[in-house]
């Protein structure tokens, strides 16, 4: 059964639930999981990742706290319905940019450097490809 | 309740020397029959057809002998592990398993003797048969399972019980075999080799068995019947103990 | 000399608590002074080398050993008294491979297992059995290490105990099969309340499932930790240093693994990040990253302590 994360990366930086999350935004911002989505069961997901059933339990509960899930007694979990796409792509983005600069930083460049090599790569990518997700922008 | 009662673990035990051993029963039930068939074609005015049977006891002590190799078949003292990490008292399982495996015993003899009083029947000698005396009985019953109790805990505390066996039937059966070869089968040891052998307590004593209460005594050779029945409880008691003893014997793993 | 890591862990309720635990075979030390305590409900890894004393704790733990010095309780029983009782609790998949019975067929072997425990729930034993693959027909004494592991497997979960004592689960299975066995440790441990005790030296495919680490070494106790913390505390830091470096004494002596070059270090460290990271600049390094380690890594940085790297 596909569900919106299939596999946990042990050797991430961030703890495992914070990468279910990280999915789990991932998936309204460019819209795969949409509003009112069936999340799978804790046990589901837990068997599914093989992971411990306390860490699955951790994410829904954050992202709960977060507003971007609720809890239906005996049917699951679920999108919040009035989800917005919007914020968790700027979320994520921070979060990308964060990784990013502490590896530029281990490297020896500043974030001015990164800044111009980012506009530089992502402007060779724009002439190749445009960037998809535009019609699915909420 | 987590524990497991011990009636539970008794069946249990049942039921896996029933398993790894059913092929044995089977053999020597049918060994033994085919033995009776030849004892009841062989019936003459001097060998009754009873004198006959008995004899085919002899294979019922050898086979009470090599029975436990059969139901300790892969469980040498050090690799019980299964049974030691059962929720269950060492010691009281391997007792509990040397009692299954009398209890399978006792029903291969049963059957054993039920087809031979069934053969006895067919030729016309039952009458024969069922005037073996409740003492002759005893005696037979009290030689296997005092040989069934010495190989059991042979078994329990050796890796390698058939030499133990062995030596214990050569101890049983090589003086009289030696001596007498025809007689052997009528169980009267006229000679032995110490008081150990042959005396009011024994081996011999305690192991003998006989058609009729009369020749039972005339084997005894003087003593009474009285005395032997103590020596073979003593045996029997003794040999008791001794599995006791083996049973609780634990190897540090 | 390794630097202090806490070593025992705290809680109020343990499975398991064994204290100063020795153990000696022939001239052999197994144990040495171990003190082994797992919080009621975790899923505890005890990792280590071979021959660290790993199994012999395990085996203390239902009185298959009788320790030479040292307390054990567990599930608020002693093994040298309640051993039966503990054993009920308890599902035990031992390392070394047992053949077992020549005239058994494995669905035998698991009856023969099922009669000794009441709470044995045939169906999910039915269910485990398909999943590992295993064919209950076929003798024992034909079953490879791999299908025995599988079914000792089995009879440690089916009876659904309290406390679940593996060691290791997933040695000598393929790929798939360590897949399926972790797929299924998971499910059970979100269906039963279990302590989860693993006995393995290799960390990476457990870490998921895990919540707290022992590393033992020698029959002694380097760390006990809960795994959050193990990432919190445990820090990788590659250092660019300035031409004139000295090390500062106290910070040296609490490196766990060093790997030095001429202008640069990489120190892994366990404890405070922002004071580390203060120490450093203020003996005018410059810290170019921080960053975590695996569980494996974690459990080698452990268990090298501060042996220095050869000279480049």
């Amino acid at each position: 059964m596909a569900s919106f994360i299939n596999r946990v990366d042990p050797h991430d930086v961030r703890p495992l639930y914070a990468q279910i999350m990280d999915e789990v935004r991932r998936g309204i911002a460019i819209g795969t999981l949409e509003p009112d989505a069936a999340l799978p069961s804790t046990r589901q997901l837990a068997r599914q990742l093989r992971i411990n059933h306390l860490t699955v339990q951790q994410a829904y509960a954050e992202l709960e706290r977060e507003g971007l899930v609720y809890f239906r007694r005996g049917l699951g979990t679920f999108i919040v319905a009035a989800v917005l796409a919007e914020p968790q792509r700027k979320v994520l983005a921070r979060a990308v940019a964060r990784r990013a600069l502490r590896d530029a930083y281990r490297h020896g460049l500043t974030s001015q450097d990164l800044r111009e090599a980012i506009q530089a790569e992502a402007g060779r990518r724009d002439a190749v490809k445009p960037p998809p997700g535009d019609a699915r922008r909420r | 309740m987590r524990e497991p009662s011990a009636g539970r673990v008794f069946r249990e035990h049942l039921s896996l020397v029933g398993r790894v051993g059913g092929g044995e029963l089977g053999g020597f039930i049918a060994v033994a029959f085919l033995l009776c068939i030849t004892a009841a074609a062989k019936v003459t005015a001097t060998h009754s057809y009873a004198d006959r049977v008995l004899g085919v006891q002899f294979l019922a002590l050898v086979f009470a002998a090599y029975w436990p190799v059969v139901v300790w078949r892969d469980e040498p003292p050090r690799r019980r592990l299964h049974l030691r990490s059962l929720p269950v008292d060492p010691a009281l399982a391997a007792l509990l398993r040397v009692a299954a495996g009398g209890c399978w015993l006792v029903a291969a003899l049963l059957t054993t003797n039920l087809a031979a009083a069934a053969l006895g029947a067919a030729i016309g000698r039952g009458a024969e048969f069922l005037a073996i005396t409740p003492l002759a009985w005893l005696a037979y019953g009290f030689g296997v399972a005092i040989v069934y109790l010495l190989a059991s805990a042979a078994a329990l505390v050796s890796d390698n019980p058939v030499r133990w066996i062995v030596l214990l039937m050569a101890f049983v059966y090589a003086p009289p075999l030696l001596l007498e070869v025809p007689s052997a089968l009528h169980f009267t040891f006229r000679f032995g080799p110490s008081a150990l052998y042959r005396g009011a307590f024994g081996f011999d004593t305690a192991t003998r068995w006989a058609v009729t209460e009369a020749q039972l005594e005339a084997s005894l050779a003087g003593f009474a019947v009285g005395r032997w029945l103590l020596a073979s409880v003593v045996w029997l008691a003794a040999t008791i103990l001794l599995v006791v003893t083996a049973a609780r014997r634990r190897p540090d793993v | 000399m390794i630097p202090a890591l806490p070593d025992r862990l705290t809680a109020d309720v343990f499975a398991v608590l064994a204290d100063g635990v020795k153990k000696r075979f022939g001239l052999v030390d197994a144990l040495a002074g171990a003190t082994l305590t797992v919080p009621t409900g975790a899923v505890y890894l005890l990792a280590g080398s071979n021959g660290a004393g790993k199994t012999t704790l395990l085996k203390t733990l239902i009185g298959l050993v009788r320790p030479d010095a040292g307390s054990v309780r567990v599930l608020e029983r002693e093994p040298d008294r309640d051993a039966v009782a503990i054993r009920a609790r308890t599902g035990f998949c031992p390392d070394d491979v047992v053949h077992f019975g020549r005239r058994l067929p494995l669905s035998g072997l698991l009856a023969y297992h099922a009669g000794h425990y009441p709470s044995w729930d045939g169906q999910y034993a039915a269910r485990l059995s398909a999943a590992f693959g295993l064919s209950l027909l076929r003798p024992c004494h034909t079953l490879s290490r791999s299908e025995i592991r599988r079914s000792s497997l089995v009879m440690a979960l089916a009876h659904r105990p309290p406390l679940l004592l593996l060691d290791e689960p997933l040695a000598g299975l393929d790929p798939l099969m360590r897949d399926e066995v972790l797929g299924i440790l998971s499910d059970h441990l979100a269906q039963f309340e279990t302590t989860l005790l693993v006995a393995a030296h290799e960390a990476s495919e457990l870490a998921p499932l895990v919540s707290h680490v022992g590393v033992l070494r020698a029959g002694r106790f380097l760390l006990q930790t809960p795994l959050p913390e193990l990432r919190e505390s445990l820090r990788r830091y590659q250092v660019q240093l300035p031409a004139s470096w000295s090390a500062d004494p106290l910070l040296s002596a609490q490196v766990l693994h060093r790997i030095e070059a001429e202008r640069e270090l990489e120190w892994t460290l366990w404890g405070d990040e922002p004071q580390f990271i203060a120490a450093f600049e203020a003996a005018g390094a410059a810290v170019r990253s921080v960053s975590r380690l695996s569980l494996d890594d974690s459990i080698r940085v452990v268990l090298r302590g501060t042996r220095p790297a050869p000279d480049a």
